[in-house]
């Protein structure tokens, strides 16, 4: 009898299976899904046998495709190429409104003559509707951009349960948050969504506890209420040991959950650091700085003050500050006097003129007659005017 | 070698906090053995510590090897000699909860929490402590930067690179120095600055609060019980990732731990020696808070001797409370005062990196929701906290005459505490940003365990096998 159960339970599911992901493409290779699509200004816009080339002089060009798609559309996924790099705004229309009132998502594609591919989780967008009848892209005149292809997709029921548990096993790193909250298992439906996952902050997503909460919420009032309506201690035994189960079973999941996140900060502090010889090594979003700061302390020992040079936005200076004491870290707004030795690490405006003085920007930082004497990495090095 | 460092560094301060704790005991000893060592990993090198602060600010000992190591030397003497003087009787007072031997599948599967769990602290205090260098700002700015100034130093010093001298009144050079001293005497000993040795001691704190959830769990459950308490506790994730990284906030976890747990065991005793015994070492861990952090002598301690004071009078008595009120008053004086005094007299500030009393009170929006975040929808404490609260009030009726009163009160006297701290002053930044939110539930969460066991018992009891039942 269980395996007639089981056999008929497949059976209804496999139809599910026939309602995967679905993708909507139009290749501007090939002219029959070039004709699909219109512009508003037909002379900046050309087929080509590479794609479609998109190139508006003077105003604004837009390249749309009206009509039904055949399903809905979750997110949108497509190929350009833009030698100087370019902005576009990705641009719909909800049925029902106006017909001039279109909703702009601005996106940037990376200066690249060979083509890239770009996902725009739609699901995100707060007004995106999935059931659109006119999709487009906007460009800027001075832009010139190869519109390859452009697919629409869609993801079934199941398709979107299987990207949820996917989501949940998908960690965070250790960062400066760390210390003071953990997001836990955000829940997205969509490969897009879930390869942006962490990216962006808040993460876009369900938080795990907003399921789990209400799902422990109804068994165990469940537990009550059949308890109170059999009246027998059996039964309510039975329907109590399933709550203290499934509480058990849930905390057990999260704790093996958050564990294995926790346990891979570690292993990437593992692989990307401890395992690392010095001058290869990373450490979280501080990159190489950790390993720059371990040569330079040798390399200044003894100095009683150090100028330190970097992009604000880092955020680095404690930890100079730390790792250079004894020495007394100075920034670059303080009085620079008295300074020898100056680190400089990835700011891109620090310069050493041809007569050896350190410059950020059009300040000068040091006097004529140092030089470099050791080099890091991008707009990182160890300047000195000592002897 | 740093682990070697690290215990030869705290070896000799654990052993006279282990002496201090049984003269204080005196004739009824009161504690399990994890426990006292447990509470000498934390009585002992904070005594060491205030000990060193002391005699460097009053007749300039320097903060050396040798300053430490004739430190720790006194300390010693102080301890055998307390220890001879008051130690009589080595009778316990300690019953531990009777039950028959669970089955086998329960000791598997406690032996697989353990074994998970031991694999998670070792591997993430490997990583975070020993093999990468400090990367949290509070170490960078506060913590370990204050020890690499008191080891180059060698004395103790309001002064901090970065902090204008106007400011050290009320930055982080105004907080408690133990944690950097602490520091400061594991490096000097070692010869150097070590980044390991410097941040290992941290994993000290992560299993004294361990041993002390399971030690507390164990005297009022079955064993079963007490290990699943120590694996309730490092399943939470925030709570872990505090007691594996430079933050002091596990730290501050353990002492209240270590204060608040020997007083809720004192108001359960039967037995006046042991209710005196535990009273006194509660008095003196109590009594250490100032010393600690310093959020612990504006909000924990008072909360402590408010509630306490309160509950003593309903439970002993007049006369008992007295004496207590004594050892309390007692253990202040020679425990908290130097440290307050020093801070008033350097007009030092009581508050976190801002003097309390410049906060302007006024309602702040955002910081409901970011704490029902933080604490309900977030991976920071899985399902801890909808657990404690529904079974506090499943249990309310039960629990308002019990012992458990104390504990209780005190922990949601702190929620309320540090929420109205959130709602209407200025801090109200750090709950929206949750760059402070949840230490405070950080602090209290070693009691808060001990209780959640406690309510899940009693809750499910009528389903529980006899082995997992406390008997009556």
């Amino acid at each position: 009898m269980f395996r007639l159960r089981f056999c008929l339970l497949v059976l209804l599911l496999v139809p599910l299976t026939a309602l995967a992901e679905r993708v909507v493409r139009w290749d501007f290779r090939n002219p029959a899904d070039v004709i699909q699509w219109n512009a508003t200004v037909t002379s900046a816009v050309s087929s080509t046998a590479d794609g479609l080339l998109i190139r508006p002089v003077g105003r604004t060009v837009t390249v749309f495709h009206k009509g039904e798609f055949p399903h809905r559309i979750d997110s949108m996924r497509f190929t350009m190429a833009a030698p100087r790099g370019a902005q576009g705004l990705f641009l719909w229309h909800i049925p029902g409104t106006a017909e001039n009132e279109v909703i702009q998502l601005p996106f940037v594609i990376q200066p690249s003559v060979t083509p890239m591919q770009q996902m725009l989780p739609l699901e995100q967008i707060h007004n995106w509707d999935p059931r659109a009848d006119v999709i487009g892209f906007a460009f800027d005149a001075g832009t010139e951009v190869l519109l390859i292809d452009v697919q629409g997709m869609h993801w079934s029921f199941d398709e979107r349960l299987i990207e949820a548990w996917k989501s949940f096993w998908t960690f965070d790193v250790f960062t400066r948050y760390s210390v003071n909250f953990l997001w836990g298992p955000v829940l997205t439906f969509t490969p897009s969504a879930r390869a942006m996952l962490f990216t962006q902050l808040p993460p876009f997503g369900w938080s795990f506890n907003r399921v789990l909460l209400p799902f422990l919420v109804v068994i165990v009032a469940a537990t009550i209420v059949w308890a109170r309506v059999r009246r027998s201690p059996r039964e309510t035994s039975r329907a109590a040991l399933i709550a203290i189960g499934c509480i058990t079973g849930a905390w057990l999941l999260f704790d093996v959950r958050m564990g294995m996140e926790l346990l891979s900060y570690a292993k990437r502090d593992f692989t990307t650091f401890v395992m690392r010889p010095l001058g290869q090594r990373e450490l979280r979003y501080m990159e190489d700085f950790h390993d720059v700061l371990d040569i330079s302390v040798t390399l200044v020992d003894g100095k009683k003050r150090i100028g330190f040079v970097s992009d604000p936005r880092y955020l680095l200076d404690s930890a100079a500050a730390y790792a250079f004491y004894p020495a007394l870290v100075t920034k670059t707004d303080a009085d620079q006097s008295g300074i020898d030795t100056w680190l400089v690490y990835r700011q891109p405006l620090a310069r050493v003129t041809p007569s050896g003085q350190l410059m950020l920007d059009a300040q000068p930082l040091s006097p004529a007659g140092g030089r470099i004497t050791q080099h890091f990495g991008p707009a990182s090095f160890l300047f000195t005017t000592a002897p | 070698m740093s682990i070697v460092i690290l215990l030869a560094g705290l070896a000799p301060s654990i052993v006279a906090g282990w002496l201090l704790l049984r003269a204080i005991e005196g004739g009824a000893p009161s504690l399990l053995r994890v426990e006292h060592w447990a509470m000498a990993s934390l009585l002992g090198p904070a005594c060491a510590m205030l000990l060193a602060f002391l005699a460097n600010v009053t007749v300039g000992l320097p903060l050396s090897r040798l300053g430490f190591l004739s430190v720790h030397v006194v300390l010693l003497g102080l301890a055998v000699f307390a220890w001879n003087l008051r130690c009589r009787s080595s009778v316990s007072s300690v019953s531990l909860v009777s039950s028959s031997p669970p089955p086998r599948w329960v000791r598997i599967t406690l032996w697989i929490l353990a074994g998970w769990t031991t694999v998670k602290i070792l591997t993430l205090a490997s990583a975070f402590l020993f093999l990468t260098p400090t990367f949290l700002d509070d170490s960078l700015d506060n913590w370990n930067l204050r020890a690499k100034v008191f080891q180059h130093e060698q004395t103790f010093s309001l002064s901090l690179p970065g902090i204008a001298m106007e400011q050290q009144a009320i930055d982080v050079t105004s907080y408690p120095p133990m944690v950097p001293m602490l520091k400061a005497w594991l490096t000097t000993l070692g010869g150097e600055w070590s980044e390991p040795v410097a941040n290992g001691v941290h994993l000290l704190w992560l299993l004294t609060s361990i041993a002390l959830v399971a030690c507390a769990v164990r005297r009022f459950l079955s064993a079963p019980w007490a290990w699943l308490g120590a694996y309730v506790l490092c399943s939470l994730p925030l709570f872990l990732i505090h007691g594996v990284n430079t933050y002091v906030d596990a730290f501050l976890a353990a002492h209240i731990a270590a204060a608040v747990l020997p007083a809720w065991l004192a108001l359960r005793a039967t037995d006046d020696a042991a209710r005196g015994s535990l009273l006194r070492i509660a008095a003196v861990m109590t009594a250490l808070l100032p010393f600690t952090k310093n959020e612990a002598s504006v909000l924990y301690l008072p909360l402590i001797a408010v509630i306490l004071i309160a509950e003593l009078l309903a439970r002993t008595g007049g006369r008992r409370t007295a004496n207590a009120l004594a050892w309390y008053a007692g253990a202040a004086a020679v425990l908290a005062l130097p440290w307050l005094v020093y801070k008033w007299s350097h007009g030092l500030a009581f508050g976190n990196a801002k003097a309390v009393s410049d906060v302007a009170l006024a309602w702040h929006e955002g910081v409901l929701q970011a704490v029902v975040v933080n604490t309900f929808f977030e991976g920071n404490w899985l399902i801890l906290f909808p657990l404690f609260f529904v079974l506090l009030a499943w249990r309310a009726r039960h629990l308002i005459r019990s012992p458990e009163r104390f504990p209780i009160l005190f922990v949601l006297a702190s929620m309320a505490a540090q929420l109205c701290i959130f709602l209407f002053t200025p801090l109200a930044a750090e709950a929206v940003r949750q760059t402070g939110l949840a230490r405070g539930l950080i602090h209290l969460t070693p009691i808060i365990v001990v209780l959640l066991l406690l309510f899940i018992h009693d809750t499910i009891r009528p389903w529980l096998p006899v082995w997992a039942k406390r008997s009556e």
